[in-house]
């Protein structure tokens, strides 16, 4: 499988007595939905930023779509990766949605009829297409986030980072996200997604979860893999999934279940 | 006693072209000692409600009766708004945008000197309340903005309960917050809810709704639609989806499992051990 991004060696501080990363390696591979987990504190922002290149390494190396993170190929990488923030608000320029959509690729210099058609586009896929001449500041926080990743997809990048996007929103704002994220890799299977996430039923969903702790890679396995370690995600202040936490619950009351996943669950005790 | 609204409206900008109608014909009791959660849609009117309690905003027409204190549109010459405002206290989202001072004691000894307290006596009340809300003695002398997210949260909250209000109103007060920094947030409020303070709070959070509150007060456009206990809000499932409201995964389950052929009471079902125990007493009947 291709790479899309590797990470090999990275040491990082944003003081110099003080290190985040000492010796960082991990790899993601083209169309896979990794999620990063991790505490407050973690590293976990930290490495969305170095791999767009906001912040510079100390030593080591990062490649992304095989070419090195650096301060020749910085622009040519970025024009294949869209990042997604956490607050909302603070990823607004347009004065509306559609203006907001197309700003990306007004700099990119796309011919007018085109860019209507690209907006008119993204803007529908992300269900906000009735909205494109309402202004961004009225919108709710799930709206706006849709729009932001409207604006980013119309980029068409090969690689999507989502720092945290979703940890400001509500309920309802999370599972929007959540289920256009599954409708994204549904139809661009190369399209390759970096989560940093605090929504553990969102890492459920995830083909890979690397779990970060101090600086340094804890686990890297799919997810039902990964919370098999409940001990060592409850010592780093992690959550654990509601299935896994009921699973544990009803087998120290006495009764015996297997499954890890809420069918599974019903199941069972319902045999 | 109780915080009564009766025949509230609320209006922003009145006679503008930007006037916009908040809050319509609100009538609503919060039991003393209750722990009310309002939960509604973004723009349904719950902050607006919340801040009518401690006459921030006063109603354009109605009254709020708060421990005998009534709020309404002449409200401001009313004396005893310093009086109110003791008793109410308001922590706003992201309480730890507003702290300002140079170290976390005088911080949070800044509120209790603005009601007139003496230096020293503030000092006591402000160690007492970051002493309630977590914060640990090595940190008092610190300047507020060096602390973690989370901490300075707290600090914030502490600035607000040194007076010991006998109404807290809190909104969003887990937003933006880990998971774990979420857990222990939620319990300082239940135990500041245990030592007799009536708790308001305004959530998105149903999972936290089903576990604490006594008592929950839906809004929709305005308007109270639906006052209930909390496993209620789920009873319906035309109207929590209507209000984009989403249920928890324990009442999920148990819903699913009473499906086929179990027994749960939803209103025992508070958080994932209580679903648990309800499903050993189904087994044992078996």
């Amino acid at each position: 499988m291709e790479k899309v991004v590797e990470v090999s060696h990275v040491q990082f501080g944003y003081t110099k007595d003080k290190l985040v990363f000492n010796d960082l390696n991990l790899e993601v591979y083209a169309g896979e939905y990794v999620c990063l987990i991790g505490h407050n504190g973690s590293g976990k922002s930290t490495l969305a930023k170095l791999l767009i290149g906001l912040n510079e390494i100390k030593s080591g190396k990062i490649t992304i779509f095989n070419k090195e993170l650096n301060e020749q190929n910085i622009y040519d990488i970025r024009k294949d990766v869209g990042i997604i923030f956490q607050n909302p608000d603070n990823q607004f320029i347009g004065a509306t949605v559609r203006d907001d959509i197309a700003f990306g690729l007004e700099n990119n210099c796309v011919p007018h009829d085109k860019m209507e058609e690209i907006v008119t586009y993204f803007a529908r896929k992300v269900n906000m297409e009735e909205f494109l001449d309402k202004e961004p500041g009225n919108l709710s926080g799930g709206q706006k986030q849709r729009v932001a990743i409207a604006g980013t997809l119309a980029m068409n990048p090969k690689l999507l980072i989502m720092d945290e996007s979703t940890s400001m929103l509500d309920p309802k704002g999370k599972r929007e996200i959540r289920e256009l994220t599954n409708e994204l890799r549904k139809e661009n299977k190369d399209l390759t997604i970096i989560s940093i996430t605090h929504d553990i039923e969102e890492v459920l969903q995830a083909d890979r979860v690397i779990v970060i702790n101090q600086g340094e890679v804890l686990l890297n396995d799919k997810p039902e893999v990964v919370f098999k370690n409940v001990e060592t995600l409850r010592n780093i202040k992690l959550d654990i999934p509601f299935s896994y936490k009921l699973n544990e619950v009803l087998n120290s009351l006495g009764i015996k279940v297997e499954s890890n996943d809420f069918e599974g669950l019903v199941k069972e005790l319902c045999q | 006693m109780p915080i009564t609204f009766s025949h509230l409206n609320y209006v922003y900008s009145p006679k503008t072209p930007l006037e916009y109608g908040a809050l319509k014909d609100i009538n609503l009791e919060i039991k003393d000692n209750s722990f009310t959660m309002l939960v509604g849609h973004t723009g349904s009117g719950k902050s607006t409600l919340a801040q009518q309690i401690n006459a921030l905003l006063t109603p354009t027409s109605g009254e709020v009766n708060v421990n005998g204190i009534i709020v309404d549109k002449n409200v401001k010459k009313l004396k005893n708004i310093k009086e109110l405002r003791k008793g109410v206290g308001l922590v706003f989202q992201f309480p730890e945008y507003q702290l300002f001072e140079e170290t976390v004691l005088k911080d949070v000894s800044f509120g209790p000197k603005n009601f007139g307290v003496s230096n020293e006596e503030a000092i006591t009340l402000a160690k007492e309340a970051l002493n309630l809300v977590g914060i640990s003695e090595d940190l008092f002398e610190k300047s507020p903005f060096e602390l973690s997210g989370g901490q300075k949260r707290r600090v914030a909250i502490a600035g607000i309960i040194t007076l010991k209000p006998k109404v807290l109103i809190l909104d969003e007060p887990t937003a933006g917050l880990d998971p774990q920094g979420s857990r222990e947030m939620m319990k300082l409020f239940s135990k500041i809810h245990e030592s007799g303070t009536t708790i308001i709070m305004i959530t998105h959070d149903m999972d936290n709704v089903i576990r604490y509150a006594s008592d929950v007060v839906v809004l929709s456009k305005g308007e109270v639609i639906k006052t209930c206990k909390p496993y209620e809000l789920f009873l319906d499932e035309n109207v929590f989806s209507k209000l984009s409201i989403e249920e928890p995964l324990v009442i999920t389950m148990a819903k699913r499992l009473n499906q086929n052929g179990y027994h749960i009471a939803l209103e025992e079902v508070r958080d994932i051990d209580s679903l648990a125990f309800q499903i050993q007493k189904e087994k044992k009947h078996e």
